[in-house]
C-alpha cells in the first residue's frame, strides 16, 4: 500500500472554552477523495482552518507529503501543494473570471524577468503551456462562455466554480473543499459533481470534501467521516455511514 | 547642499550657544539682580519668523542698554516663548508668564487674536504687555490698562490707502480680499469704510481662512469682477500666493495691500508677480534706519518692522523701569508715564489708551524684488 | 450673491478638474498601497511633499525651456517618488509585515511627522517659491478663458490614471496587484508573491505622489514643509469616498472633489469648505464604509 499523502493525528482545537474539534484523525491517500458530513457547527470548517494553517492546533500533528505543517503559514501549506476554497466564497472580484484563474496559475511559469523582456523561445512556450492551462480548466468547468465577465458579478453557482478552478490552476496534490455545492440546485450540483469528478481523474487529485449535498458525497467519496460536537462519530464507505444508527439520529435524523 | 550645511553649522552653533549660555546663566544668576522681560510669538511653524525677529529686536535693544550699565544698574534679560500663534496655546503660555514672578513685563503674541486671547490674563495677573505687531484698533480701546501698543495699528494704514486709490490715483472700482481674522476683519474693514466715504465702490469683497494656499475660486470671481485695483488685508505669504495665482491664471490689474506684507519673503515667494505692488506703512526716521542697518549687519537680512517694534518696546520697558521702579506696577505705572521718549520708532507717546501715537506715512512699492520709496 | 455666468462656471469646472486630477493621482496611490497592505500609508503625503523639494533643489540644475522642462520634471518626480516609496517600504513596513496593523498605522503617523521635520530642517520652515520655465498662458474655450496650464494638469493626471489602468489591466504584474489588493490572504494562498507585490504598489503609488506634489507645486507657485497633510486629508477622504480597494472610484472622486470643492468656495463660503467636506468623510465612513462607489469595506482604516 503507498503511503498517505496527508496524515491528521488526535487534532484538536478549543475556542475560548468551546472544543471545536476534538480528536480528529485522517489519513488521506493519493488520489482519495474522503466526504466530512456533520451538523452544522461539528467543526468541519474548524479542520480545514487548521490543516490549511488558518487556525493552529490547540494539540496534535498535521503531515502533508512528509512535512509536518502542523505549525507552518497558509502560503507555506499551500506551496507544498495542499490548497483550500473557502465556505464563504473569497474571489478576487474586480478581476474577470479568466484573471482570476490565469493569476493563480502564473507563479507556476518558468520565465524570468529576462524572459519577459526578450520575448525569448522559453518565454513564448510557457505562456503558451499557461494559456492551455487556463483554458482547459475553463471548458471543462464550462465557464468559458463568461470567462471575460468580473468575477464578482457572477451568480453564486458560478462563482463556485471559479473558486474551485482558480484553486486547481496552483496544480495542488490534495484540495480542501468546505461545502463546494452550497446554495446549489440539484442540477448545478450534478454538474458540479461531474466538473470534480473530471478534475479529480484529470490531475490524480485527492479531495476532502465537506457537502451538505448527500448526493455528490455518496457519488464521489470512497470514504466517508462523521463528526458531531467536534468528534468523530463514525467513518466508513458512503453506505455504511449513511446506515449507521448514530449517524442517523445525529444528522441525518435531523436533516430529513 | 548649501542650506543643508548652514543647517548644520546652525545646530552646532547652537549646541554650543546652550552650553555657553548655561554658563553665563548661573553666574547671572548668582551675581545680579535683573528685569526680566517675556518675548512671546510664534517661534515654530509658518510664522516662525515673526517670533524669531520679535527675539532678535528685543535682544539687540537688551545688550545695547545692558552695555550702558542697564537700568540703574539691573541688567535686562530676555526669555523667549512659543504661543504657536495659536489662541489655546497662548492662554496656556500666557498664565506661564503671568505665574512667573522673576518676570516683570512681556511683549509679543503676533496676531491680534492671540492678544485678544491674552489680554484678560495679563490683567488678572497684574502683568504689563506691550503690543509689537497686532493691529486691530480695538485692542487698546478695551480698557484694559496692563495693555500698551508700540505698533500701529491697522486703521491708518488702511485709510491711507484707501485715500491713496480713490482719491488721488482715481481707482473706484476696487475688490478686496482678505484673511479672516481679528486683523484681517478690522483692516478690511476700516479699509472699505474709507473707500465707500470717498466714493468708490467694493466689486469684490472676499475672506479666506488662514494657511489658504489655493485662491482658484477668489481668483475666477475677481476675473469676472471688473475691478481696477485690488486690495490685500493680508500677511506676506498669503498675498504673494494670491497676486502669483491671479497673475498666471491672466488677471492684470493693479495690486495693493496691508503693510504686513512687508518681508523679505514677499518678494521671494511671489516673483515676478508681485512687481509693482503698493503698500503703506508709518513712516521710518533715523532710529528706525539705525537699528534697521545694525539688524543687516548682523543677520545679514532685511529686517522686519516687528524687529523694530520690539526694540522700541525693550526701550520703553527699560525706560519705565527707571521711572516707575522695578517692579510690575512700576514698569505700567512708567509706561503710562513716557512722553517723547527717543526709541526706535522715533518719539514715542502713548495716547490715553496706552496706544502709540504715529502720525506720518508713506508708500512702498515692490520694484526688482524689494520694498522702495513711491511717491504718487 | 454673484449671478453664474458661463464663463464663471467652465473656469471653476476646469480649475476643479484640475486640483481634483491630483487629488485623484494621491489618492489612486494611496488606494493601491492601501489595498495591498491593508495599512493605511499615513505619510504618503510626504512622499509628495518631500519630491516637490527634492525636485524644487534639482531645477537650478535643469535649465531647460518650456516643456522639456516640464517632461523631465515630471519624469524626475516619477522616480524620485517610486525611489522614496521603495525606501519606506522597505525601512518601515516591511519589517512590521508580521505586526499588528496599529504599530504599522503609528509607525506610518510618527514617519509623517518626521519627514516633515526633516524638511523643515533641511530646506527650512517657510514658503519656498517654485516656478517653472514653462508658462504656456491661457487658454480661450468659447466664452471663458482659462489657464492653459490647468488643462494641462488635468491631461497629466488622466494620462498617468490611464497609464496605471493598462497596467493593471493588461500585465500580469497589474493583475497580481490587483488581485492582492482584492484579497491578499487568498492572493498569497494562490502563491502570489505579496512582498514583491507590496513594494510594486509602493513604487507605482509614491511615483504618482510624486508626480501630484509637482503638478501642485507648480500650480500653485510654491512648496512647504507641511503641504503633504492637506494632499493627504483629500487623498484619504477621496479614497474613502470612492470605496477603498475601489481603484477606479479612488479616481472618480478625486475628480468629482476637487470641482466639489471650488464649487463650495465659490457659492457657499471658503470657510465653511473644508468642514462640510470633513463632514462627508465622517459621514461616508460612518453611514456607508463602503464607499460611495464602492463594494464591502475590507478592514477600517
Ligand atoms: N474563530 C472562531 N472563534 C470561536 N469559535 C469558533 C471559531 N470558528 C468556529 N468556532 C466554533 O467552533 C464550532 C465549530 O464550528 P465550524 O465552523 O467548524 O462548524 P461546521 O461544522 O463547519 O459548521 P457549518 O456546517 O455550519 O459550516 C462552532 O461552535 C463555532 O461557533
Ligand atoms: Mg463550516
Amino acid at each position: 500500500m503507498t503511503e498517505a499523502l496527508l496524515t491528521v493525528r488526535d487534532l484538536w482545537k478549543e475556542f475560548d472554552g468551546i472544543q471545536a474539534v476534538r480528536g480528529f484523525e485522517l489519513d488521506l491517500y493519493p488520489g482519495e477523495v474522503v466526504g466530512l458530513i456533520g451538523p452544522n457547527g461539528a467543526g468541519k470548517s474548524t479542520v480545514v482552518n487548521l490543516l490549511s494553517g488558518f487556525h493552529r492546533p490547540s494539540r496534535g500533528r498535521i503531515t502533508f507529503a512528509g512535512h509536518d505543517i502542523s505549525q507552518a503559514r497558509p502560503d507555506r501549506i499551500a506551496q507544498l501543494g495542499l490548497v483550500r476554497t473557502f465556505q464563504h466564497i473569497r474571489l478576487f472580484s474586480e478581476l474577470t473570471v479568466r484573471q482570476n484563474v490565469e493569476v493563480a496559475a502564473a507563479p507556476r511559469l518558468q520565465i524570468s524577468t529576462i524572459d519577459v523582456a526578450l520575448r525569448t523561445r522559453r518565454y513564448r512556450r510557457e505562456v503558451e503551456r499557461w494559456r492551455q492551462e487556463v483554458d482547459e480548466l475553463l471548458e471543462a468547468s464550462g465557464l468559458m462562455a463568461i470567462q471575460d465577465r468580473p468575477a464578482g458579478v457572477l451568480p453564486y453557482g458560478d462563482q463556485r466554480r471559479v473558486e474551485i478552478i482558480r484553486a486547481l490552476a496552483t496544480q495542488p496534490r490534495a484540495l480542501l473543499l468546505d461545502e463546494p455545492a452550497a446554495g446549489m440546485n440539484e442540477s448545478e450540483a450534478a454538474a458540479l459533481s461531474d466538473f470534480l469528478e473530471w478534475a479529480q481523474g484529470r490531475y490524480g487529485l485527492s479531495l476532502v470534501l465537506i457537502e451538505h449535498h448527500l448526493d455528490v458525497v455518496e457519488r464521489l467519496c470512497q470514504r466517508v467521516i462523521v463528526m458531531d460536537q467536534g468528534a468523530i462519530i463514525v467513518s466508513g464507505t458512503p453506505e455504511e455511514v449513511t446506515q449507521h444508527p448514530e449517524v442517523i439520529r445525529a444528522y441525518l435524523g435531523e436533516a430529513a | 547642499m548649501n542650506i543643508v550645511r548652514s543647517r548644520l553649522l546652525a545646530l552646532v552653533l547652537a549646541a554650543a550657544f546652550i552650553l555657553v549660555g548655561c554658563d553665563i546663566g548661573g553666574l547671572a544668576g548668582a551675581g545680579g539682580d535683573q528685569i526680566k522681560i517675556a518675548v512671546v510669538g510664534p517661534m515654530s511653524g509658518d510664522a516662525a519668523t515673526y517670533g524669531q525677529d520679535f527675539v532678535r529686536g528685543a535682544q539687540m535693544a537688551a545688550e545695547k542698554i545692558n552695555a550702558a550699565g542697564g537700568v540703574d544698574g539691573k541688567e535686562i534679560v530676555i526669555e523667549q516663548f512659543d504661543d504657536r500663534n495659536d489662541t489655546t496655546e497662548t492662554a496656556n503660555i500666557a498664565q506661564r508668564i503671568g505665574s512667573d514672578s522673576s518676570i516683570l513685563a512681556s511683549m509679543g503674541h503676533f496676531t491680534s487674536s492671540t492678544v485678544y486671547a491674552a489680554m484678560p490674563i495679563y490683567k488678572a495677573n497684574g502683568l504689563p504687555l506691550v503690543v509689537i505687531s497686532a493691529s486691530d484698533p480695538k485692542i487698546t480701546q478695551q480698557g484694559n490698562e496692563w495693555v500698551f501698543r508700540v505698533s500701529p495699528t491697522n486703521d491708518l494704514g488702511a485709510q491711507a490707502t484707501a485715500d491713496l486709490l480713490v482719491q488721488q490715483l482715481g481707482l473706484t472700482r476696487i475688490a478686496t480680499f482678505y484673511l479672516n481674522t481679528d486683523f484681517g476683519k478690522s483692516e478690511h474693514q476700516y479699509f472699505v469704510e474709507r473707500v465707500q466715504q470717498n466714493g468708490g465702490t467694493i466689486v469684490l469683497d472676499e475672506p479666506y481662512q488662514p494657511d489658504t494656499k489655493d485662491f482658484t475660486s477668489g481668483i475666477i470671481k475677481l476675473k469676472n469682477a471688473g475691478a481696477e485695483a485690488v486690495y490685500l488685508s493680508s500677511y506676506y505669504n498669503d498675498a504673494a500666493l494670491l497676486i502669483k495665482q491671479a497673475v498666471a491664471s491672466g488677471v492684470q490689474t493693479r495690486w495693493f495691500a496691508s503693510a504686513a506684507i512687508i518681508s523679505n519673503q514677499f518678494p521671494e515667494v511671489g516673483g515676478e508677480a508681485v512687481e509693482g505692488v503698493i503698500t503703506a506703512r508709518v513712516a521710518q526716521g533715523e532710529n528706525w534706519e539705525a537699528v534697521a542697518a545694525e539688524y543687516r549687519q548682523k543677520y545679514g537680512a532685511e529686517p522686519t518692522p516687528f524687529v523694530i517694534y520690539a526694540y522700541a518696546a525693550t526701550q520703553a520697558i527699560a525706560e519705565a523701569a527707571r521711572q516707575g521702579g522695578a517692579t510690575r506696577d512700576g514698569i505700567r505705572q512708567g509706561l503710562e508715564a513716557i512722553e517723547n521718549l527717543d526709541t526706535a520708532i522715533g518719539p514715542l507717546s502713548f495716547d490715553q489708551n496706552r496706544q502709540a501715537i504715529y502720525t506720518e506715512f508713506e508708500f512702498l512699492i515692490v520694484q526688482d524684488g524689494q520694498f522702495k520709496p513711491w511717491t504718487p | 450673491m454673484d449671478s453664474v455666468t458661463i464663463p464663471v462656471l467652465v473656469d471653476q469646472l476646469v480649475s476643479g478638474l484640475a486640483i481634483g486630477g491630483v487629488y485623484g493621482l494621491v489618492a489612486l496611490g494611496f488606494a493601491l498601497i492601501f489595498g495591498v497592505l491593508r495599512v493605511a500609508q499615513f505619510a504618503h503625503g510626504e512622499v509628495y511633499m518631500l519630491v516637490a523639494f527634492l525636485v524644487l533643489t534639482a531645477l537650478p540644475a535643469l535649465p531647460l525651456g518650456g516643456f522639456s522642462q516640464f517632461g523631465l520634471v515630471l519624469v524626475l518626480a516619477l522616480f524620485l517618488g517610486a525611489a522614496i516609496g521603495l525606501a519606506v517600504e522597505r525601512v518601515v513596513f516591511r519589517p512590521l509585515m508580521a505586526a499588528p496593523h496599529i504599530a504599522a498605522i503609528i509607525s506610518a503617523i510618527g514617519l509623517s511627522i518626521a519627514l516633515q521635520y526633516l524638511a523643515a530642517f533641511l530646506w527650512g520652515a517657510e514658503l519656498h517659491p517654485f516656478v517653472l520655465n514653462w508658462a504656456p498662458g491661457n487658454l480661450t474655450l468659447g466664452p471663458a478663458t482659462i489657464p492653459a496650464f490647468k488643462v494641462v494638469i488635468f491631461v497629466t493626471a488622466l494620462a498617468l490614471l490611464a497609464g496605471l489602468q493598462l497596467v493593471l489591466r493588461r500585465t500580469q504584474l497589474g493583475r497580481a496587484i490587483r488581485a492582492t489588493a482584492s484579497d491578499p490572504e487568498t492572493a498569497r494562498l494562490m502563491g502570489i508573491n505579496t512582498i514583491r507585490i507590496i513594494a510594486a504598489a509602493f513604487a507605482v503609488g509614491s511615483a504618482f505622489a510624486g508626480a501630484a506634489g509637482v503638478l501642485v507645486a507648480a500650480l500653485y507657485g510654491v512648496v512647504y514643509s507641511s503641504m503633504g497633510i492637506a494632499a493627504l486629508v483629500k487623498g484619504y477622504t477621496a479614497t474613502v469616498i470612492g470605496g477603498v480597494g475601489n481603484l477606479v472610484g479612488a479616481v472618480i472622486s478625486g475628480l468629482l472633489l476637487g470641482v466639489f470643492e471650488v464649487l463650495l468656495e465659490s457659492y457657499v463660503s471658503p470657510k465653511w469648505s473644508d468642514a462640510i467636506i470633513f463632514a462627508l468623510l465622517i459621514g461616508v465612513l460612518v453611514l456607508r464604509p463602503q464607499g460611495l462607489l464602492g463594494r464591502a469595506i475590507p478592514e477600517r482604516l
